[in-house]
């Protein structure tokens, strides 16, 4: 999945493992950028007694790196904490829900927000916002979008903020893919080492009627750009931005045997990491992704060398014999990829007048030209079907990245540095055979869909 | 992280040993407190010197052999190098 289970030690901590991150200029406020930082993979909606929430005693980051250099220059962060106000009562809720103050509710959670400019000093941007339940049901969250969107908070700077659960946007046929790189849409191509063969057929969204927590923040442009001033010219690097998030926790952790979650000290220690989809899931491997959680963007060229000959790519071959005789054939270092995941790309690549680059430091980072506007129309394939708005110049909530980047993987990008290479025929049918269709979204911040209710949605 | 004079870290690993509700980490997953080491240091901490009400020291003893320790309190982790403490540390588990 985009980073849902990414590496094996994160995998057992899901409520510091990132899931996915998006950031783009936002359509009904285009002086304004939005990222979401999306946290808890694979929330089943029925969870009760105990809903899904935030960790108390994780460090939630979202960093912008706007001179490229990897490092953050700007960081925003989100610290939660929970209360239980009926003690006696083994409910989440003893009533229905109807507004963020609810007696009837037991269980909730607060946080603040910190805005954290390199170098310079901590800004308390807002303390105690309530986070929404969860959504349970009819009866207990009725008007549960009514509910959530009363928490949109409108904080200090023109900045909006929201923390809590939504809907999983991010799509993708993972009971397939790992099963050996079966993409059943051509599964009958696959070469199913010697067992019997796979008929084609359409795929299965593994994360339906899932839901994440999303930790969304609404700013101006102007609060994350170079020198604080609004790009205006699409070509050049200062206008591109890099974004990542981070989950930290404390390095020193002592259960004391009376419940609860015992007492922690010491510094803040990383350990998960979110930037482009996929890349640790896919391009790094499986004993250094804890490893890569980790560490920097400004470290990641440690990591190039699974950008610039992915395995995936060479998996294919083996997978799909004969299907890409182009891409077995093409030896040389992944430019292409190297450019959209690492470095951004330069400007007369796409177009004279479009560029991601923020410099030559390899880094993974959420790209996101700033002086782009956002697309009237958007198509969920991005820059490669003609929508320089999208992914992977940042990445909307609609984007399909895991069609965007299994072409890309494929070689449907190479062109674009190497003209003497064909794309092979096959990638036009390289697809896990999902499309997000039945996703749906809101207009506004936070724009991730309102999340499944336990009671609408059962085991199938 | 940073470092820590000997006689400043003396006086915390006191309280290490002395302070109620102060735990230690030490190696091979030992849990027991270490009530025997406090009589190895006289000197009381001053009230001004004393954890705050809540505030926790834990102790990681990194490697016995070299005398590396870990603290962490607050926000911060110090590290100090002192053999002999590290030894008493890990005779008081025996």
């Amino acid at each position: 999945m985009s980073s849902h289970r990414e590496a094996p030690e994160i995998s057992k901590d899901p409520v510091a493992d990132s899931t996915d991150l998006y950031a783009f200029v936002s359509p009904d406020r285009s002086d304004t950028v939005t990222i979401i930082a999306n946290y808890i993979p694979l929330e089943g909606p029925a969870a009760g007694p105990n809903f899904y929430e935030f960790g108390d005693d994780v460090l939630y980051e979202i960093h912008v790196d706007n001179n490229g250099d990897g490092m953050a220059d700007l960081t925003y962060q989100f610290s939660f904490r929970s209360e239980t106000t009926i003690p006696s009562t083994f409910l989440y809720n003893v009533g229905p829900i109807e507004s963020l103050g609810s007696k009837y509710w037991n269980r909730r959670q607060l946080y603040s927000v910190t805005r954290v400019p390199r170098g310079g000093k901590a800004e308390v941007l807002a303390r105690d916002l309530p986070c929404p339940p969860c959504n349970i049901g009819p009866l207990s969250t009725p008007n549960y979008a009514g509910l959530a969107s009363s928490a949109v908070h409108g904080i200090a700077g023109g900045r909006r903020v929201f923390a809590g659960q939504r809907a999983d946007a991010f799509y993708v046929d993972l009971g397939a893919i790992f099963d050996l790189g079966d993409l059943r849409p051509i599964a009958n191509l696959h070469a199913t080492f010697g067992l019997p063969a796979l008929s084609a057929a359409p795929g299965v969204n593994t994360t339906q009627n899932l839901n994440v927590h999303s930790i969304a923040i609404q700013v101006p442009i102007t609060d994350i750009s170079l020198g604080g001033a609004k790009p205006t010219n699409t070509a050049a690097a200062q206008s591109s931005v890099g974004i990542w998030t981070t989950a930290s926790r404390r390095k020193a952790r002592v259960l004391t045997g009376t419940g609860g979650s015992g007492t922690e000290t010491g510094p803040y220690v990383q350990v998960s990491r979110l930037g482009n989809p996929l890349f640790n899931e896919v391009l790094v491997p499986l004993a250094q992704k804890d490893r890569w959680n980790a560490s920097i963007p400004a470290n990641d060229s440690a990591y190039a060398n699974g950008v610039a000959h992915p395995e995936l790519a060479s998996l294919l071959n083996v997978l799909y014999p004969g299907a890409f005789p182009n891409l077995a054939a093409y030896s040389k270092p992944r430019a292409d990829l190297e450019a959209i995941l690492l470095t951004g790309i330069p400007a007369g690549v796409v177009s004279s007048s479009f560029s991601t680059l923020t410099g030559t430091t390899q880094a993974d980072m959420l790209r996101l030209n700033l002086a782009i506007p956002p697309a009237t129309s958007p198509n969920p394939l991005g820059v490669v079907g003609g929508d320089i708005a999208g992914f992977p110049n940042g990445r909307r909530v609609m984007d399909d990245v895991v069609t965007i980047e299994l072409h890309a993987i494929a070689g449907a990008t190479i062109p674009l540095v190497d003209p003497t290479f064909t794309p092979d025929k096959a990638i036009a049918d390289v697809s896990d055979g999902l499309s997000g269709a039945g996703l749906t979204f809101l207009n506004a911040f936070p724009y991730l869909g309102t999340p499944y209710s336990g009671y609408a949605v059962g085991p199938e | 992280m940073e470092s820590v004079s000997r006689r400043k870290f003396f006086k915390q690993a006191g309280a290490v040993a002395t302070v109620a509700g102060t735990m230690a980490v030490v190696p091979l997953g030992l849990a027991s407190t270490i009530a025997g080491a406090a009589t190895t240091h006289d000197e009381a901490l001053t009230p001004k010197e004393q954890l705050r009400g809540n505030e926790d020291l834990v102790a990681h003893v990194k490697n016995a052999r070299t005398g590396e320790i870990a603290l962490f309190i607050g926000h911060r982790e110090i590290t100090i190098r002192d053999r002999k403490l590290a030894a008493q540390l890990v005779r008081a588990t025996r």
